[in-house]
């Protein structure tokens, strides 16, 4: 069975080729482009197999309590209020040294820098899910 | 990255001491941070409280004066016009707010005098003497007071609306540049998120078409190719602004890759140059090192970038060629980067301008010279993260001029240990 890979990113329609080569791979990728995208899909995050995360996020929604890298805050949701642990793979431009720490605190695979080559994003996701 | 807070605590700083060393008044800074008041004093004001003052202190009055120094801050935020306050020792104090379009920034608390006018010497008296009498002073304690109470420094009214007026005028151009950097480094935040996503977009795409269009025809593929490395030689020069270059990340890996793939980034701009990028490496194949990938592949992008974009131009009769060695050295493993053409004068290498963030080489000047002068700060730095060093040599190859300028041979050298860092920590 392939895995699923969530992928949150809020300029997927510009960036999307970026993730070609995992689809191409057999990947399954599934694309939440905002914040109240990925509120209503924490069950199916719980059951993915890796979450391709980016620190800025449209809201998507009129009352919200998300900060400056929503994010940052998704990330905090699943891990403290949900307990999710499926891991993570943050793909940013932001920086921040305490962004950085919080991120290395809340458990990540991998900070990737963006722009990155989609061969080279594909291999640190095929290096966290073990070798595909 | 640059640290601004700390930056513009020294301005500050320098500004305050300014003022006290005009003026030979102490003088304090007040913010209020998240409904605190946020209290900011210079040593050099430190060392020019009055004499007065600090025998007050001595006879059991710190606490009043404290209060009483917070006291008049925290007024004046709610005040628009600059007040001359009476403490409760008998000195006077002004307290100017700091308004920047309608918003106090700040308060400044300067002073410990006395003033020129009977009206406010009196007053001041009669305050002094209220609290000689709160502390339970005896005669000989009174008198010391005394003595120095009237050895305070007095200025007239009209000389403190002067002083005021200066440093109002400071503060509130201090503040408007303060708004000014602020928004720029907001604007330069959104610039780049957008220019990197839109650069992500073409090297994802480039990369693809490679990869995958193999049926394509091949001068087809190579603008593909050249599209690649033309959008990853421009995220270098993005990250050379000082934006995010990731954590350091340490493996194992040998340094040959990184070699060609920046041989790769910058050989279509060496080639509209008519330079030949090449690469000799030694022995280093399976030898690994400590390296973190993304940064040292950004130093190397640099150095080569540098001596392709240095070089003077090849044609009929005059080959010219980059040349990247590498091999090992005793315990490291060295990396040479030649070129000849624009050089580097050797006052430039001895005083170590040439790494100083922001330097441009003075023989660079003219239609050679491109970016910031960022470039080999940060190179340096990232070697410096691995443990490594990096030399420059520079030297005029003869007193002709080619057409292109006077011909130097450059060389930069990096030396990078086998060793791991953390062991060379130990």
């Amino acid at each position: 069975m392939s895995k699923t890979i969530i992928w949150i990113e809020d300029d997927i329609e510009i960036i999307d080729p970026v993730v070609r080569p995992l689809e191409r791979a057999g990947y399954q990728v599934v694309r939440l482009n905002t914040v109240k995208e990925v509120l209503d899909a924490i069950e199916k995050i719980r059951a993915a197999d890796l979450v391709l995360l980016d620190m800025i996020l449209r809201p998507g929604m009129e009352e919200h309590t998300f900060g400056r890298y929503p994010g940052l805050d998704i990330l905090e949701l699943l891990r403290e209020k949900y307990a999710i642990e499926v891991p993570v793979v943050v793909l940013t431009v932001v920086d921040r040294p305490e962004v950085r720490q919080r991120l290395n605190e809340l458990g990540t695979a991998e900070i990737v820098r963006k722009p990155v080559r989609p061969s080279v994003l594909k291999e640190v996701v095929d290096g966290v899910l073990g070798g595909e | 990255m640059i640290d601004l807070e700390l930056q513009r605590k020294q301005a500050q700083a320098d500004l305050l001491d300014l003022f006290t060393q005009a003026t030979n008044l102490p003088i304090g800074l007040y913010e209020l941070k998240n409904g605190d008041l946020d209290e900011f004093i210079t040593d050099l004001s430190k060392e020019r409280f009055e004499p007065f003052c600090q025998l007050i202190h001595e006879f059991g009055g710190e606490e009043l004066c404290n209060a009483d120094q917070c006291r008049r801050a925290l007024s004046a935020f709610n005040e628009t016009e600059t007040r001359l306050m009476l403490c409760h020792a008998g000195l006077y104090n002004q307290a100017a707010p700091v308004t920047v379009r309608g918003n106090t920034r700040s308060v400044l608390v300067y002073g410990e005098m006395r003033i020129l006018d009977d009206a406010y010497q009196a007053e001041a008296l009669a305050r002094l003497e209220q609290t000689v009498g709160e502390l339970n002073l005896n005669d000989m304690q009174i008198q010391q007071v005394q003595d120095a109470f009237d050895d305070v420094k007095s200025f007239s009214l009209q000389e403190l609306r002067k002083r005021r007026d200066m440093l109002q005028r400071i503060e509130r151009w201090f503040y408007r540049f303060i708004d000014e950097e602020e928004r720029l480094i907001t604007n330069v935040d959104r610039i780049t998120h957008e220019i990197q996503t839109r650069l992500q977009a073409v090297i994802a795409n480039a990369e693809n078409m490679m990869l995958e269009a193999t049926d394509l025809p091949q001068d087809i593929r190579q603008i593909a190719n050249d599209v690649l490395f033309s959008a990853l030689a421009l995220d270098t020069v993005i990250q050379n602004l000082g934006f995010y270059l990731g954590d350091y990340k340490f493996d194992l890996q040998t340094i040959a890759p990184l070699i060609y793939e920046a041989k790769r980034v910058y050989e279509a701009e060496a080639k509209r140059r008519q330079v030949d990028v090449v690469v000799k490496i030694q022995e280093i194949h399976t030898q690994k090192l400590e390296i973190s990938k993304s940064h040292m592949q950004h130093a190397i992008n640099n150095l080569v970038h540098n001596a392709v974009k240095y070089s003077f131009r090849g044609g009929y009769g005059r080959y010219r060629f980059v040349e990247i060695r590498a091999y090992p050295e005793q315990d490291s493993c060295r990396v040479e980067i030649n070129n000849y053409g624009v050089g580097i004068l050797p006052e430039e290498i001895a005083e170590n301008k040439i790494f100083e963030d922001g330097y441009q080489g003075v023989l660079t000047e003219g239609e050679f010279r491109t970016g910031a002068g960022k470039g080999l700060s940060l190179v340096k730095q990232i070697i410096h993260e691995h443990h490594g060093m990096i030399e420059v040599e520079s030297r005029l190859k003869s007193e002709t001029s080619d057409p292109e300028g006077k011909p130097h041979l450059t060389k930069f050298t990096v030396t990078l240990p086998y060793r791991q860092p953390k062991e060379i920590e130990k």
